[in-house]
């Protein structure tokens, strides 16, 4: 027994002993009905919601199979409540299901009356009903989305056997050598992550979000979807870089033509076979009101459509996403978090979770660069103690993250990595400029044109700039293939996804470590949010050294 | 004298003669009462009577006979108690109708035992512990629960007994998923009780601490110790009440302890119990050592329960499960550095093998190193003329009590001997010690000055450095003064010279532009609109106020207007013979429009 490694607690938590020599062959096992939660070294978690389930019951599991699995890979008895919680909400799946009518309407069908006439308790369904009979309520193909959302926030899970629309034919396939020459193949753990998304095809399969950290090659999951599923899609994404490099990625890997890859940003209106467009450009409204944009791609014939970052997914595509639910639809990811808390809706429209790796597990098999992580503590500078001193609290961060004293720590490190390419990234635009001012190097800014941009992005990863600045405009999303060091001056408040992100930059794996440098004002409240930005890189198995220099 | 005799002569003659008439058919009187005790015995002696007595046996008339099997026997307030009757007429019927059975019987002493002249095998069963067995055998993880406890104590510092279970119940409910929240409102009861006769907790400064060396000591013991001691510090009669949940929450094996402590079973009771399959072996706790893991994202994971109660002193857990969790946070560092523990301590406890994770290492050594970084002193300041400073400094006597030299004229005083050193410079002559002024001298002006900036912002004052802090008082006061004629404003300045005046001014910090006190205000007589007036503009503020006397009289509450708390404002009343009382206005408040 002790040889299993999962031990399963009272609170539906599962915690995978990383040193057994068969904790590989259980996380792929119990992975279709649990959530990653954190993976430290030597214990990984794992929690089992009722999402989890009733996605694990659409991809086909019941509760049969889900208890065996746990008890082959179990030290202990599964606790009582927990095989009563797995039974009893996998019992509930299919309960209700939803069945095509017709190009405009679906019944939604109930197993019992009493569901039937709970489920028209709520209001939402009672609005939207157009008609009910004995056997089924019929509702407006175009409610498909919110109608599940509120159904699974109200506790009845939806089987959807409503079957996913093909787009218009797309002919396309991957390369094996890459236009600029290189050879190409798709990674083993991005072919799971297809295949786990894909779930062989079945209803229940198709849709979903795919987790797995910056710079393990995200877009290239999404590729291999495009190539498989043959169909017209739509790319959103969360800025111009990202479409250029969504663009460029495709030309390169695949047998798409320039001409069959469409642009919709700020700076270029074409559609293609292939669009990618940025969420920006889906929630700009005119004059009137109106999302012209947002209405032009509802009406295209999507069969697939890509949701990049998909945390950062605006409130209003939501609305976007209701309306694409007979579509495939891939949701792609480093941390799902939201400061708005909003993750089970994306879940909900977009899909649920298919498949999450933990980061050390990359790292260790060499996907991802090695990264050391250092905060290092500086006093506040003696113009800036006495300013913080006095300030509100609303201003102290501000002044804490601006401390002076952090330039003497910028110039010490880009001289301790010297050669390497660094980039230094920050909040405060008064702040990077004076780096830029001391320095010399390059800033990037929200305020830049996106070619000036694209640039000195492109300078930067053909080495003829060695070292960038830049703002927050850098969090997400940009590639740098060769950036080896990250000097953070100052951030968003605590939140965990930006420094996450910010790590991300420089995580594509490369012939040296990476470094992510974090500076923080001693005795200030940014140690504290600074430990808060800390949690979810910790909770995926990074340490920070914490050093206190002078 | 046979049990059936002593209870029929235990019982009332009404009783009797009711018995004997229900038994034995009408009696006629006047009666014989040997006859029919003769009579009542011969008559539960024979076998078809024994056997269809036994046959009616309810099955709440078998709990209470199988108790008293158990316990042989048991006071009716005892009984009671161990069945947790909530409708004492019930269990009164259902005990009358065994009495008047003679299956239950009064013995001597008036507690009710069985009657031995009945094979009670086929009616006695563990179905009176039915609901409680369903738990037998569970994980428990009695000790690490209550070293849980400790720990949750040892961080949140409540202020009492009472709200201890108050404020840290919620907590641990959710991070003990094997106890119900029944469950564990008792163990956790039982285990304050304990934990204070024990003085493994006791209240000091207002708040209750953790005392290491005797919850040391106190887990130390073994788990039957552990038992035994939670159920010996209650009341007897509480613990009685709750036996059968008790019995449940530390699983069956307590039972023996249960019938020892509490109810002074002797061994053959217990053997009885055995026998019974009422003690039962729980499952081992010890449990395997496999798992021991603390990683950088600051959660500790083990599996055994031989952990040292010091790990849970500087964590916070988070679930006593199959595996125990805790985690790391600054704050359980913080209660665990108060407790006494070292940074030294909490790497040994962190890590056994000696194999450590340098990012918690490394969060760990900064959180000494800040904790380490601040020295609160309990004492008490004292300050004299310079020369009065050096004889005090010279006299050896006094150097005990000397907590701290801070300027030429100034000491920090222990304050637990304050009694003796104030006696010992009195012996050298200073007769003249004034008292001590203590922090509730100056809470009026603190209150009285609002908070700068505005919507709740707030400006921390600068503590001064240590150089400025042993300046010469004097001196130190007139760099303020400057202060104050630099800084403020006319109007704020006589509110900071107020403060300076009070020995609140501690630091320029505290001098800032634009702000604002609010100045004392004198109206008289009962007009309410022309007080209201005078108060409004004494304090240079737009609106209207109504006030609120001390008197209780004229109270007009409407809202509360923050911000002016403890305004040093106070108003003139004049009664009908002319007597004019000036009183301090307690409060102040808004006046809503619909009232104006």
């Amino acid at each position: 027994m002790s040889d299993r490694p999962l031990v399963i607690q009272s609170d539906r938590t599962l915690l995978l002993d990383m040193h057994s020599p068969c904790c590989d062959e259980c996380r792929d096992a119990i992975i279709p009905f649990c959530e990653l939660v954190r993976s430290p070294e030597h214990l990984h978690t794992y929690s089992i919601s009722a999402l989890a389930l009733w996605n694990a019951c659409s991809a086909g599991l019941d509760a049969g199979t889900i208890l065996s699995t746990l008890e082959r890979y179990s030290r202990y008895e599964i606790p009582q409540t927990v095989s009563y919680f797995i039974q009893d909400t996998c019992s509930r799946y299919g309960v209700i299901s939803l069945t095509p009518d017709d190009e405009e309407t679906f019944f939604v069908t109930c197993k019992s009356e009493i569901y039937r006439k709970r489920i028209l308790s709520i209001p939402f369904v009672r609005d939207n009903c157009l008609d009910a009979d004995d056997d089924s309520l019929r509702f407006p193909l175009n409610r498909r989305g919110d109608l599940k959302l509120v159904l699974i926030s109200n506790g009845f899970p939806v089987e959807d056997l409503i079957p996913l629309r093909k787009g218009e034919a797309l002919s396309v396939e991957l390369r094996t050598r890459t236009l600029s020459g290189k050879d190409f193949s798709v990674r083993d753990y991005q072919m799971k992550a297809f295949e786990s998304f894909w779930a062989g095809g079945r209803p229940g399969g198709g849709y979903g979000v795919i987790v797995l950290p910056c710079g393990s090659g995200k877009t290239i999951v999404g590729i291999e979807a495009i190539a498989r599923l043959k169909t017209s899609t739509l790319i959103l994404a969360p800025n111009v870089a990202s479409v250029h490099q969504w663009i460029s990625e495709l030309a390169d890997k695949t047998t798409l033509s320039r001409d069959e890859i469409g642009e919709y940003s700020g700076e270029c209106k074409r559609l293609g076979k292939v669009t990618v467009c940025t969420y920006s450009m889906l929630i700009q409204s005119d004059e009137n009101g109106e999302y012209r944009t947002f209405n032009l791609m509802l009406a295209q014939k999507w069969g697939f459509v890509i949701y990049d970052e998909v945390h950062l997914l605006p409130a209003p595509v939501f609305r976007l996403s209701s309306n694409l639910q007979s579509v495939y639809r891939m949701g792609l990811t480093a941390t799902l978090i939201r400061e708005d808390g909003r993750e089970k809706e994306v879940f909900s429209l977009v899909g649920p979770k298919r498949y999450d790796v933990p980061w050390s597990e990359l790292e260790r098999k060499g996907f991802i660069a090695k990264a050391y992580c250092h905060e290092i503590r500086v006093s506040l500078s003696d113009e800036d103690e006495l300013d913080y001193a006095l300030a509100p609290m609303a201003k102290k961060i501000g002044i804490a993250a601006r401390n002076r004293r952090k330039l003497s720590l910028v110039r010490s490190l880009l001289e301790k990595h010297e050669g390497e390419q660094i980039l230094i990234i920050g909040q405060y635009l008064d702040q990077l400029e004076e780096i830029r001012k001391t320095f010399g190097f390059p800033l990037i800014t929200g305020s830049m044109r996106n070619t000036m941009r694209d640039e000195l992005y492109q300078a930067f990863r053909e080495g003829r700039i060695r070292v960038l600045i830049v703002s927050k405009v850098a969090n997400f999303a940009i590639d740098l293939p060769d950036a080896s060091v990250a000097i953070q001056v100052s951030g968003t408040f605590g939140s965990r996804q930006e420094e996450a992100q910010r790590l991300g930059r420089i995580l594509r794996p490369k012939s040296r470590d990476s470094h992510f440098y974090t500076l923080v004002s001693r005795n200030t409240r940014e140690e504290e949010f600074s430990l808060n930005r800390q949690k979810f890189l910790i909770e995926q198995g990074y340490s920070y050294s914490v050093e206190n220099v002078n | 004298m046979s049990s059936l005799t002593t209870h029929l002569n235990m019982i009332t003659q009404d009783r009797f003669l009711a018995l004997a008439g229900l038994m034995l058919g009408k009696v006629s009187m006047p009666y014989n009462r040997e006859r029919l005790e003769a009579g009542l015995v011969a008559f539960f002696n024979d076998s078809t009577v024994r056997r269809n007595l036994l046959s009616s046996v309810t099955a709440g008339e078998s709990r209470i006979l199988s108790l008293l099997h158990t316990f042989h026997s048991l006071s009716q307030t005892q009984l009671s108690d161990l069945l947790e009757y909530r409708n004492h007429k019930a269990f009164s019927r259902t005990l009358d109708r065994l009495t008047d059975r003679c299956l239950v019987l009064y013995n001597e002493n008036g507690d009710l035992e069985l009657n031995d002249s009945l094979d009670y095998s086929s009616v006695i069963s563990r179905a009176v512990f039915k609901d409680h067995l369903a738990s037998g055998g569970r994980m428990l993880r009695l000790t690490d629960t209550l070293k849980a406890f400790t720990g949750a104590l040892s961080t949140a510092r409540p202020r009492s007994f009472t709200s201890a279970e108050n404020q840290l119940s919620g907590p641990l409910h959710e991070a003990t998923p094997l106890l119900d929240a029944c469950e564990l409102d008792i163990l956790f009861h039982a285990f304050l009780a304990a934990a204070r006769a024990l003085a493994v907790i006791r209240e000091e400064g207002g708040c209750l601490i953790v005392d290491r060396n005797a919850a040391h000591n106190f887990f130390s013991h073994g788990t039957d110790w552990i038992r035994s001691a939670l159920l010996s510090q209650g009341s007897p009669t509480d613990l009685a009440r709750k036996t059968v949940s008790l019995a449940a929450v530390f699983d069956l094996p307590y039972t023996r302890k249960l019938a020892e402590v509490v109810l002074k079973a002797p061994g053959e009771y217990l053997d009885r119990m055995d026998r019974l399959g009422f003690i039962l072996q729980a499952e081992e706790e010890t449990g395997d050592e496999s798992i021991f893991s603390a990683a950088a994202d600051m959660n500790v994971v083990f599996s055994g329960s031989s952990t040292d109660v010091d790990l849970f002193l500087f964590t916070s857990v988070r679930t006593i499960d199959r595996l125990v969790t805790l985690s790391v946070t600054d704050q359980s560092v913080l209660a665990g550095f108060e407790c006494g523990l070292r940074l030294d301590d909490m790497l040994r406890l962190l890590f056994p093998s000696g194999e450590r994770d340098a990012g918690l290492v490394s969060r760990l050594e900064d959180w000494d190193a800040k904790y380490r970084s601040f020295t609160i002193i309990d004492a008490i300041y004292l300050e004299c003329e310079e020369s009065t400073a050096r004889l005090l400094e010279a006299m050896p006597l006094l150097g005990i009590h000397i907590v701290r030299k801070l300027s030429p004229r100034s000491f920090l005083m222990r304050r637990d001997t304050e009694d003796q050193w104030r006696r010992i410079i009195r012996y050298m002559g200073f007769s003249m010690l004034s008292s001590t002024i203590r922090p509730d001298a100056h809470r009026t002006a603190e209150e009285a000055a609002p908070a700068a900036g505005t919507d709740g912002d707030f400006t921390a004052p600068v503590i001064p450095e240590q150089d400025s802090f042993t300046e010469d008082s004097g001196e130190y006061r007139k760099i303020l003064a400057q202060e104050i004629d630099r800084k403020a404003g006319p109007q704020a300045a006589e509110g900071y010279r107020s403060l300076l005046d009070s020995g609140m001014l501690l630091s320029p910090s505290q001098i800032t532009e634009g702000r604002t006190f609010p100045r004392s205000a004198s109206v008289s007589g009962f007009d309410y609109k022309g007080k209201v007036n005078l108060l409004s503009s004494a304090l240079g503020r737009n609106s209207f106020y109504t006030i609120t006397t001390a008197s209780g009289s004229g109270v007009y509450s409407i809202e509360a207007l923050e911000g002016v708390r403890g305004a040093d404002a106070s108003v003139t009343l004049m009664d009908e013979a002319g007597t004019r009382t000036s009183v301090k206005v307690s409060k102040i408040f808004k006046i809503s429009e619909k009232l104006d």
